[in-house]
């Protein structure tokens, strides 16, 4: 009985010592940036302005600055190109300049349209709309992070074709580029866990260092995002349950008061799916001239880290 | 470089029937402990590295009883998320399947073994997937004989896993539980009985 007892101490007592205490928050800086507004000489409700993209920075804004991020924020929603530029790729890269050298976290969200420029995925600051060789494209954003000193990066983006600025590292993604139902090739892959070693094998083999920066995207590489005005005041889809993981404890998987970016990507995922996807999987658009239907899912980079985002409240 | 280790543990499996012998003992295992996961290049660590729990189930089988013997064991294991850096990130935690081979050492009242092998694991909460080989010494002694034929040992083990983007190194105890032809002499009676 003495030795179950100790073989028992043995394999509990270094589990119990894992659970360490939160060390105090570092310093953190958010840049937020929505675009409603990218042309002022249309109508509020015209191509290419969006509806609530604004509505989303805004409330992403209030949300990191009271989970004690300090906060620079850039929303384009105004009748004056001037104001608007606070969204603009100068004025986005020059926010990213600002924080050079900084070793704390820094978060970048953006909400707005996304594109591909030669299957590269992009995001489009304002100003830029008609001119894609504007537009930031993913190893555009992640050089300019690097070549600041940034180390300890976050970025997410609720926006067209974000999928691309998601990097699988040493990892293999089950979500496909194009998820849903009824497109070609859009289930998750691996049935069975051992469906996935050809894959992992090729990964592990051709890794060749990357980016440690985390990554979370509303949708894949070959796939559109969604705003509406079903999800709270009207918001992006994928920025509302982000909104909404602040405050319901399902977003909180371990109980431990703290929303990490795997959960944030966890709880939105399964709350696209069971509410925007099962409502409009057999909606379509046509992307590229390709069918693309409008279920859709986030994506996580492959990053061995994970960040603690904000508490649950 | 990954290609010559993934080629240098398949191939040292090949070499393990060398070891083998005629009598063959199936175990089944429990382990825990704790491990420290860091970010690497393999020239240096570019994270501040973080303890977490670990814990596993194998099972598998000791061919030989002779002073060599060859060990072919899989399982399942759970790695479980570090505590946070000062910095607010932590290492995510993972489950995986993983099967390995190795060389035992029976001395005495020691058992001494080398598993090399493969681990194909899934990170918690989410979809990506991943593979990479590992590294398992440990020592065993066994301290109570369960009948004529079973026996329970006690030992620790090294886990150290070359992930592609981050190493790991652990420290575990293990609770073995086997089956032997002839049973195993324990250390304070000298007998199996």
């Amino acid at each position: 009985m003495k030795l179950f007892k100790t073989s028992a101490f043995m394999i509990m007592f270094p589990i119990l010592m894992a659970s360490c205490a939160m060390p105090e928050a570092p310093t953190r800086n958010a840049l937020v940036y929505g675009i409603s507004r990218y042309d002022v000489n249309v109508p509020a409700t015209s191509y290419p302005n969006l509806t609530w993209t604004d509505d989303d920075a805004d409330s992403m804004s209030s949300l990191l600055f009271n989970s004690g991020w300090n906060v620079t924020e850039g929303i384009a929603n105004s009748e004056l190109n001037s104001e608007n530029l606070v969204a603009s790729k100068e004025t986005i890269m020059s926010d990213i300049e600002n924080l050079k050298g900084f070793d704390g976290i820094v978060l970048f969200y953006y909400s707005g349209h996304g594109s591909r420029i030669n299957g590269e995925s992009t995001i489009i600051p304002y100003g830029t709309v008609s001119n894609p060789s504007q537009w930031i494209r993913v190893s555009e954003l992640y050089a300019k992070f690097e070549l600041e000193g940034l180390d300890h990066v976050i970025i997410i983006l609720d926006s067209c074709h974000s999928g691309g600025f998601v990097q699988d590292g040493a990892t293999s993604d089950a979500i496909p580029d194009v998820y849903g139902t009824r497109d070609a090739y859009g289930n998750i892959s691996y049935r069975w866990f051992i469906d996935s070693l050809g894959a992992t094998i090729n990964s592990y083999i051709h890794y060749s260092g990357g980016s440690n920066f985390v990554s979370i995207s509303a949708a894949g590489a070959g796939e559109l995002s969604y705003e509406s005005s079903a999800f709270g005041t009207g918001h992006g889809i994928f920025t509302y349950f982000m909104l909404q993981s602040a405050t319901d404890p399902e977003s909180d998987f371990n109980g431990d008061g703290l929303v990490t970016s795997t959960e944030l990507f966890a709880y939105c995922a399964a709350k696209i799916d069971a509410t925007w996807n099962s409502e409009n999987y057999q909606n379509y658009e046509y992307v590229d001239g390709k069918k693309i239907y409008a279920d859709y899912l986030p994506h996580l980079s492959g990053t061995p880290r994970e960040f603690a985002l904000w508490e649950t409240k | 470089m990954r290609i010559k280790l993934i080629a240098a543990i398949a191939l040292s499996s090949l070499c393990i029937p060398l070891f083998a012998g005629p009598a063959i003992s199936p175990y089944v295992a429990a382990t825990g402990g704790v491990a420290v996961t860091a970010e690497t290049d393999y020239d240096t660590f570019v994270t501040l590295p973080a303890a977490s729990a670990a814990a596993s189930v194998q099972a598998g089988v000791v061919i030989g009883d002779g002073l060599w013997s060859a060990m072919l064991q899989g399982g399942q294991s759970y790695q479980a998320a570090t505590a946070f850096t000062a910095d607010w990130y932590r290492y995510r935690g993972f489950y995986s399947l993983n099967l390995a081979t190795g060389p035992r050492l029976q001395l005495e009242y020691f058992d001494v073994y080398l598993l090399g092998g493969f681990m194909l694991a899934r990170y918690d909460l989410s979809f990506s997937y991943f593979f990479f080989p590992y590294l398992e010494p440990g020592v065993s002694m066994p301290v109570l004989a369960l009948g004529d034929h079973f026996s329970l040992d006690l030992g620790v083990s090294v886990p150290v896993h070359l992930r592609a983007d981050s190493f790991s190194a652990g420290l575990r105890a293990v609770v073995t539980v086997s089956y032997n032809e002839t049973q195993k002499p324990l250390p304070w009676t000298g007998t199996g009985e």
